[in-house]
């Protein structure tokens, strides 16, 4: 069905909302690339055909639910849930149900307890440290308590694939409203919210839109970045996956506000699904003409198109990207012009991240105020996390700015696994830094985390123990740098090579006096001499590191010593005699069996076997297995 | 407009770089990838310069000169100590990528010595600055291009494959300002005045024409094959009027 104006939006809603009120029960199986990979999609199958079995009324699709005489039970594969760690996730609405760790065995339960209208107790969330209890409804787990979604807001609760669904949650109201509007009131909206570029610079969304307005150029250009590579994030990914309309409707609204006619969505081509959803929500929305020539009867034609990044770190760099997209190799050039000037083929273009344009159908229809009044008064509203790494509840998240990293690790990610204690957290990608214990009553904004000495970036967060060594973990960060700088300019091209050569003479115990200062000036100058963002930020996993745990480089300088019994070179592992209950757990997993002991006698480490994996230590309950 | 280069106020015209104004009045700022006939890249970020402008309430920028639009009022450093520590950082890092380049070993010594750093054992001279590949771009053949990413960067015809867009006009090894790149010259010399059968055509020994042999005894100009280079360029083309080498008969004008 074509919907040409507000009108044929307003009756398509008020229909489909209709039909999502003859629904008895929703069964949203999470459909996250996490779920997928332990098996959401066997159990949705399971589902359907138990459904079937016993005769329950099972729908996929708003519309049908209009007929019939018993209400149907619509079933839906949807986007990230959040919670990975205990996929695959089924929620049961209305009632607010989550079920975690589901298999497929269990499906017949759950349709059965949906025909009686009970709770399947097991499958629920266990309270951690509470023997017996489990978490009744979603609401309750802490995981999602002081989170506040808005560019994932149908992320998780709709089906992706579906316009009916998405409409039925309002879709598409904004771009009616926006279209009401005139390009500089709507511009003006955005400028009131406050909205910074998602992707981790920070720059004002509205005043981007607005000087791409004011710079001369017979056509704009809308792009969208979801070139997402840090280590670690898959906030864009669960977006686009989870919720493409609305990062379609975003990228509308900005052709609205800035005059363009065509956009372009860059989604990296390890995201098949990403670039299959949003292929085929393109499509969608071709055939409803929402997307072509006057659409929803405005003067607004526009039309998308997806390329696709061949796994390039550099292309998710602005200018690399477009040059990408114009089907020239992926290097970035000096942005003493700005892209709102001279961008895409040359002409005034707007680029802004995926998160940014998911915000953008929010914004529009509650008002920029409203928008402003969540988050800090410099960084207002909210930023999807993926919370990862030695933290319990691994997840997507998204929270006010402003929220403490405190809160973020270990009241949303409830604390670090095993109980271990807290090292660092990094944030900001490879580009970022690590923030350690001292400052983890930091609020979560692009001006804090810059003056901690990381950065905002796309929204990774890698949680780390106190078995991760920060010489390691920066050597780890400048390789992947090392691998991913285009190799345009000297400082990045060279300067990361020789920064990842000094710290991994560090790890291997070669470091000599005076490292630390030489790293400290190269990377000072790397900083300030490099091309683009890559290599300008490409210091920071060390200078913060540096910064925060000099005495661990020390270690591996002076002592040759690695603390946290990670680089190999320099680690020795023995076993504490008084520890040991001689379990013989750690025997079983030695690779080179160099434990040797007898049952309850004290284990010994044969120093000539062991290969430093540390095999030992991780399954070690009693602590026993020591760095010496 | 006016544009003040290390405390002398100096006449700028829009569009124009801060180099072009600086090498203008006799400055010297050092450069490699820089060629006053191609676009700019910014690739060697040798000329960077310290900048400032009023309205900045003293907050400076480090740019590379070469690309750098003049604006009114612009203050600009090309010898703090900062500029200098800069360069040096350039010129070590070089150093260290291309251990036998006597160039950059006398930009180095100019400069007062260079930091070592880990040095490259394989001997090659290229500094990836992108004039070869920006003066094939402007005579029209494309025919090289960087490939690879990173320290592994090289310049390099597609796949590595014998060119067939290349003409040999060798203005790539002409711009080249480590001489990284070396026209078949020398060995020419060497053949010259050998039997037909065993003269070996310039393409052929660029790797380009298997097997073909000379009929010419290297007077390229009357050779029908060096014709595609007649084709290829337009006479007064920037490129030949730099060299002034390489001029087919009939270009005498």
């Amino acid at each position: 069905m074509r919907i040409a104006t507000p009108k044929d939006l307003e009756a398509l809603r008020k229909r489909l909302v209709e039909a999502d009120g003859k629904i008895a029960r929703k069964v949203l199986v999470c459909g996250g690339t996490g779920c997928i990979a332990t098996g959401a999609l066997d159990v949705r199958a399971a589902l359907a055909s138990e459904a079937a079995e016993i005769g329950l009324r099972i729908e996929t699709q708003l519309a049908p639910c209009l007929e019939g005489k018993n209400a149907p039970t619509l079933l839906a594969v949807t986007g990230c849930q959040g919670l990975c760690e205990a996929g695959p996730l089924v929620q049961i609405e209305p009632d607010g149900v989550m079920y975690t760790r589901v298999k497929s065995a269990a499906a017949k339960e759950i349709i059965a307890s949906l025909a009686k209208g009970e709770i399947v107790e097991k499958l629920l969330l266990p309270v951690p440290g509470e023997k017996g209890e489990r978490f009744k409804g979603r609401a309750e787990i802490p995981f999602y308590k002081g989170q506040k979604h808005i560019a994932l807001e149908g992320c998780g609760h709709i089906d992706p694939e579906s316009l009916d669904a998405y409409v039925a949650i309002g879709g598409f109201g904004a771009l009616a409203k926006a279209l009401a509007m005139s390009p500089s009131a709507l511009t003006g909206e955005v400028e009131l919210s406050g909205l910074r570029g998602r992707g981790g610079g920070g720059f004002p969304t509205g005043r981007k839109w607005r000087s791409c307005v004011e710079a001369q150029g017979d056509e704009r250009f809308v792009v969208c970045n979801g070139d997402e590579g840090d280590p670690g994030a898959f906030m864009d990914c669960a977006v686009m996956e989870g919720d493409p309309f609305r990062v379609l409707e975003g990228m509308m609204i900005c052709a609205h506000a800035i005059g363009a006619k065509r956009g372009f969505i860059y989604v990296r081509n390890e995201y098949p699904r990403a670039v299959h959803r949003l292929g085929a929500a393109i499509e969608r929305l071709r055939e409803a003409g929402l997307l072509g020539e006057r659409i929803l009867g405005s003067d607004l034609c526009f039309d998308v198109a997806i390329s696709r990044g061949g796994g390039a770190f550099v292309c998710g760099e602005s200018s690399a990207l477009m040059r990408s997209i114009e089907g020239n190799v992926g290097e970035p050039r000096a942005k003493y012009v700005r892209s709102v000037q001279r961008g895409l083929y040359d002409k005034p273009t707007v680029l802004n991240n995926v998160e940014t344009f998911a915000c953008m159908p929010a914004i529009v229809r509650d008002g920029g105020a409203a928008f402003k009044k969540l988050g800090t008064p410099k960084s207002p509203g909210t930023k999807a996390f993926c919370l990862v790494g030695k933290v319990r509840n691994t997840g997507l998240i998204e929270v006010p700015m402003g929220t403490p990293l405190r809160e973020v690790v270990f009241g949303i990610g409830g604390g670090i696994i095993d109980g271990r204690p807290f090292k660092a957290v990094q944030t900001g990608g490879p580009s970022g830094g690590c923030i350690p214990e001292a400052k983890l009553d930091l609020p979560v904004d692009f001006d804090a985390l810059t003056a901690a000495g990381s950065m905002m970036g796309s929204g990774g967060m890698i949680v780390m123990d106190d078995r991760t060594c920060m010489v390691d973990v920066a050597r780890y960060f400048l390789e992947f740098l090392l691998e991913e700088s285009c190799g345009k300019c000297v400082p990045c091209r060279e300067g990361i090579f020789q920064l990842h050569a000094l710290i991994s003479k560090i790890g291997k115990g070669e470091g000599k006096e005076g490292d630390l200062d030489r790293i400290a000036r190269l990377a000072e100058d790397v900083r300030v001499l490099s091309l683009c963002g890559l290599g300008k930020s490409a210091p920071n996993p060390v200078l913060s590191t540096i910064a925060s745990f000099r005495p661990e480089y020390e270690a591996h300088i002076h002592d040759k010593k690695c603390p946290a019994g990670v680089c190999r070179a320099i680690t020795t592992f023995a076993i504490d005699e008084g520890m040991c209950t001689g379990c013989m757990a750690c025997v079983k997993p030695c690779p080179t069996e160099a434990i040797s002991g007898k049952k309850k006698k004290p284990h010994v480490i044969d120093e000539r076997k062991c290969t430093r994996c540390g095999a030992c230590r991780i399954v070690c309950r009693y602590d026993a297995v020591r760095v010496v | 407009m006016n544009i003040i280069i290390d405390g002398q106020t100096l006449d700028a015209k829009e569009n124009e770089t801060i180099l072009e104004v600086a090498r203008r009045n006799g400055v010297e700022i050092p450069t490699l990838c820089h060629h006053k006939l191609l676009e700019g890249v910014g690739a060697c970020r040798l000329c960077v310069v310290e900048i400032t402008h009023p309205s900045w309430k003293g907050a400076t920028s480090y740019v590379t000169s070469c690309l750098y639009p003049v604006a009114e009022g612009l203050e600009v450093q090309t010898k703090s100590p900062t500029v200098i520590r800069l360069r040096r950082t350039v010129l070590g890092l070089l150093a260290a990528r291309c251990p036998d380049s006597d160039v950059i070993r006398k930009l180095a010594f100019a400069m007062g010595g260079v930091e070592e750093y880990e040095r490259f054992e394989d001997g090659s001279k290229c500094i990836m600055c992108y004039r070869c590949t920006r003066a094939c771009a402007a005579v029209g053949a494309n025919a090289i291009d960087a490939v690879n990413r990173g320290t592994l960067k090289e310049i390099a015809t597609p796949f590595h494959e014998a060119s067939e867009t290349c003409i040999g006009c060798g203005a790539c090894a002409a711009v080249c300002p480590t001489g990284a790149i070396e026209m078949e010259h020398l060995r020419v010399a060497m053949l010259r005045g050998r039997p037909a059968t065993e003269r070996p055509c310039r393409y052929n020994l660029m790797g380009l024409m298997p097997g073909a042999l000379c009929p010419n005894n290297y007077d390229c100009a009357i050779c029908e094959i060096d014709q595609r280079f007649v084709e290829a360029c337009r006479p007064h083309h920037p490129m030949f009027a730099a060299r002034g080498l390489l001029k087919p008969r009939g270009w005498e004008e």
